[in-house]
């Protein structure tokens, strides 16, 4: 259909010679890509998170950088620093490894919340201020965070201003085990991650982004996701339902799905596909509540089953 | 529903003309297949279905208490099964009316109503009317046409079901066998009904006596074993002036003495009295009057009353005819299930029959032992009060009271073994020997049974009479009177009170709530209360209910109109028709998720999916479709639609 369609299709294949089995994982990292937001995936170590990252970042001709986040990683580590220069009796600022196209924070929430919150400027606003001056940030800028489950030891779980920034929250979970012995198979010479070559460029990603924003939308889905969005506010056990920039996330990431389905059309599947990754991790439960078993993606879940979908 | 059309509709009318409450069947049958009619369907969310199965449960609760409160238990379990398909009518309205052809389980089950909890939907429609079956088989009708009809609506529902791949004439065939042996089958078991019964009833009327016929009381004489009889409380008295009410109530009296059995004549007078107010005379009113206060529970409304001696008048017995045998039994017909007596008493005895020869026959094995025993005591015929008094006098010093019996030796007379081995017995042994002493002493007595008044409960400020007081005396002609001999040793009272169960206390406790609910209840302010009450907590349910389905109306009407493109789309009928066969969509399933589910379980519907893609492009898109497509969306849905007509 369009070019753009056919670069996010070309990128997921891409990713699915290194995922086996992840095709789901895959169209979600795509509408978090062509819709402009951020990607955090929560998985048990070992599942494939920082493969996924590096293999998009492999595939998108695009500079990338790896941040492995540990408890005394520095906000200064990741967005840079003025350096006082003799020569020239100026401070002249070197970029921190935050200046990329594709970033990759892998353990995100092993560093302190200071570090973690240095980079809530950046992803929500797309630019860096340090020392009073404003760099801004190259385009496209897409960050993976990785994170193992907050239980594990030695770690600071996000606080909710830095998970709102995340368009999406995902796990790619385990794979079948024939998807498995796929994996095996792969390996048996190479790691298939070095054979991946880059079949898009950053033009194609930013072009991609454009047709997402092109996707029309009825008024009556606009309605059903303000409706989901609106009733985690007053489901049962939530603290802190989730905000209208859950509503903005939910729509421009079925948007993108929508484009990577090749539909010019949001139809309500697309917005119930992605409402528990989008929205689910937004929202403040209440401790009790959590104690017995409740999460924002059981909440969400409920709501999909409760809310009439538009027919 | 996966009913086949009319199926329901016949089972309704066939539950309301068994159970005679034809014109709610006619109504219900119906509303439910209106539904097939009517093309628009609710769109019930789960927390309405909840909610609707919570309304039912509600009111099945509170119909239960109330039914529980006003009629004997037995009756009150029957009565709530003849009327089961009327409580859960909502239910299946909810499913026949909603749009996801189902309810879920979670409206059956508190435990599935967590959030996140996995939507399992249920078809109650075959359920359903497996309830009416039920209930129309509780009204017990017996009429000819009843197995027919059962079998031809069984046979109906069953051969819609039936595997697609069986061949038709075998699976007629299979229907047809199983229709024949349920013919024969409950033919055969109505042949052995009688025997069975007759069979249960011995063994019944030797573990309780006879309490029920006035003109036989079949004694537990010669039984074996541990008599074992229930605690639940028949009656209980309340004397104004606070004395202690008279020690026996009598039910019946007898004057034959056949194998085991004690008979009486059948012959009854009626006696005056004013039913509508439910005062009768029973004997002309004495001077010295005593008024004793009596609940008493009736069981179907017929039976005789245990009375104390020298009751001359009942008060609020509102019942058809009140008849008094020729020993005195006064038997009631067409009377409540529980009433609140007030008796007034005299000093003196009822009114019975003068003694007959029957009063003295002695049976011939007997006679040669009771006469020597007679001897041996000195009864003699003209000095009847020396003679009871010696005969109360033998059995106190030399028997003991027990409920359990060893067999004696081989063709023994069960009476002379107790008399002259064991001299260990229970009340009928007790009451028959010296019936029949004092008769071998030519002094005229009969055989009575009826209740010991033994047991005062501080719980109800009342003496109670329970079933396991059930008692068998001697009354004795002296003087011109019949007068009680109560020949049991007095221990039996301590061994009668050892066998009370451990909850009896609850048991009591329960009994006594009831009797006052009960009491309650005929109170008509309090009755008017229970309805209102009843009612508004109805209204309270509705209400709730109310708030779900108004937001669904609202939202059908924000839906309706120019904010709600491509409405016209003819998927909306495939989706009626599914629904009517059990594949409707769910409210909260998208179009093509349905569409899968559907065409996987339809294959008529495989093109379903097709159709679905264009569906969502006509009102999702704000383009919209073509003139073409637009024609696409129409033919397909038309030709699912007469794919699914043809069967």
């Amino acid at each position: 259909m369009s070019p753009s369609r056919d670069v996010l299709t070309r990128i997921a294949a891409n990713i699915e010679t290194v995922m086996r089995g992840q095709a789901a994982a895959t169209r979600k990292l795509m509408a978090a890509l062509a819709g402009g937001g951020h990607v955090l995936l929560e998985d048990a170590p070992g599942t494939g998170k920082t493969t996924l990252a590096k293999a998009l970042a492999k595939s998108v001709g695009a500079s990338f950088k790896r941040l492995q986040f540990t408890p005394d990683l520095l906000p200064s580590d990741i967005l840079g620093v003025s350096v006082f220069e003799q020569k020239d009796q100026t401070f002249r600022f070197h970029p921190g490894p935050v200046f990329t196209h594709i970033l990759l924070a892998d353990e995100i929430n092993r560093a302190s919340p200071r570090t973690q919150s240095a980079l809530l400027e950046a992803m929500g606003e797309g630019q860096v201020s340090v020392d009073g001056a404003t760099h801004a940030l190259a385009e496209p800028f897409f960050v993976i965070a990785t994170q193992n489950p907050v239980e594990q030891h030695g770690t600071y779980p996000l606080p909710e201003a830095q998970m709102d920034r995340f368009m999406m929250r995902f796990s790619p979970g385990y794979v079948s085990a024939e998807a498995e012995v796929a994996i095996l198979t792969d390996q048996l010479s190479r790691h298939p991650l070095e054979a991946v070559k880059p079949c898009a460029t950053v033009e194609d990603v930013l072009a991609a982004r454009a047709q997402a924003r092109a996707v029309r939308i009825s008024e009556e889905l606009k309605r059903y996701i303000v409706e989901l969005v609106g009733r985690t506010r007053t489901a049962d056990g939530v603290l802190l339902g989730a905000s209208p920039r859950a509503s903005l996330a939910l729509m421009a990431a079925s948007r993108a799905l929508a484009l990577f389905d090749g539909a010019g059309f949001v139809s309500p599947g697309h917005v119930q596909e992605l409402a528990v990754p989008v929205v689910g991790h937004r929202l403040a439960l209440d401790p009790q509540a959590r104690f017995s078993g409740l999460t924002g993606a059981s909440v969400l879940e409920a709501l999909l089953k409760s809310v009439a979908a538009p027919a | 529903m996966k009913t086949p059309p009319l199926l329901l509709a016949a089972a309704l009318l066939f539950w309301g003309r068994e159970t005679g409450m034809f014109g709610l069947g006619l109504a219900l049958a119906a509303a439910v297949e209106a539904s097939r009619l009517i093309a628009g369907r609710l769109e019930l969310t789960r927390d309405n279905q909840n909610r609707i199965a919570d309304l039912c449960s509600a009111v099945f609760a509170l119909a239960a208490a109330y039914t529980y409160a006003t009629a004997d238990s037995a009756d009150a379990a029957r009565l709530m099964l003849l009327r089961a398909p009327l409580f859960f009518a909502p239910l299946l309205a909810a499913q026949a009316y909603g749009a996801s052809g189902g309810i879920d389980a979670g409206a059956f089950f508190w435990t599935l109503r967590r959030p996140g909890a996995r939507l399992v939907l249920i078809d109650v429609s075959f359920p359903y009317a497996g309830v009416c079956l039920l209930a129309a088989a509780g009204a017990n009708t017996r009429s000819e046409a009843f197995y027919p009809s059962l079998f031809a609506l069984t046979g109906w529902g069953l051969w819609h079901q039936r595997p697609r791949w069986a061949p038709a004439p075998a699976a007629a065939a299979l229907l047809a066998a199983a229709g024949l042996l349920g013919h024969f089958g409950h033919r055969a078991l109505t042949a052995l009904q009688p025997a069975v019964e007759q069979k249960a009833l011995d063994i019944a009327y030797g573990l309780a006596v006879g309490r029920k016929d006035v003109f036989q009381s079949r004694t537990a004489i010669g039984s074996i074993g541990e008599l074992k009889r229930s605690g639940r409380i028949l009656l209980r008295l309340r004397s104004p002036e606070g004395r202690r009410p008279p020690a026996l109530l009598r039910n019946a009296a007898y004057d034959v003495y056949k194998g085991r059995d004690w008979l009486a004549g059948s012959s009854f007078t009626e006696l005056p009295g004013r039913s509508a107010e439910g005062t009768w005379e029973l004997a002309p009113p004495a001077a010295k009057a005593r008024t004793l206060a009596m609940d008493a529970l009736i069981p179907g409304g017929e039976g005789p009353l245990a009375l104390p001696a020298g009751t001359f008048r009942i008060e609020g017995l509102p019942a058809e005819t009140l008849k008094r045998s020729r020993l005195g039994a006064v038997v009631v017909q067409g009377g409540p299930g529980a009433a609140e007596l007030a008796l007034s008493l005299g000093p003196g005895p009822s009114p019975a029959s003068e003694p007959s020869p029957a009063d003295l026959a002695v049976p011939p094995p007997l006679t040669a032992t009771l006469a020597r025993t007679a001897r041996e005591l000195h009864l003699k015929k003209d000095r009847p009060v020396e003679a009871m008094a010696a005969v109360s006098r033998f059995f106190e010093d030399g028997f003991r009271y027990s409920l359990r019996q060893t067999p004696g030796p081989v063709g023994a007379d069960p009476l002379e073994d107790f008399l002259t081995r064991t001299k260990a017995g229970h009340c009928e042994h007790f009451a028959t020997a010296a019936t029949l002493l004092l008769r071998s002493a030519g002094i005229p007595a009969r055989y009575a049974t009826g209740f010991a008044v033994l047991e005062f409960s501080s719980l109800e400020n009342a003496w109670v009479v329970r079933q396991r007081h059930a008692h068998a005396w001697t009354q004795a002609y002296v003087g011109g009177a019949w007068t009680d001999l109560d020949a049991t040793p007095g221990s039996w009272s301590d061994a009668e009170s050892a066998d009370a169960p451990a909850w009896q206390p609850a048991a009591d406790l329960g009994s006594w709530l009831r009797e006052r609910l009960r009491r309650a209840l005929r109170a008509d302010s309090v009755r008017r209360g229970a309805m209102w009450g009843l009612a508004a907590v109805g209204l309270y349910l509705l209400w709730r209910l109310r708030g779900g389905l108004g937001e669904l109306r609202a939202r059908a009407e924000r839906g309706g109109g120019p904010e709600r493109p491509g409405a016209d789309s003819e998927l909306y009928r495939v989706e009626a028709e599914l629904g009517r066969r059990g594949l409707g969509r769910r409210p909260e399933e998208t179009v093509p998720a349905w569409a899968r589910r559907a065409a996987g379980a339809e294959p008529r519907a495989a093109r379903l999916g097709e159709l679905a893609r264009l569906h969502e492009r006509h009102r999702f898109d704000p383009v919209g479709l073509g003139p073409e497509e637009r024609q696409a969306l129409r033919d397909g849905a038309a030709e699912i639609l007469a794919e699914l007509e043809r069967r």
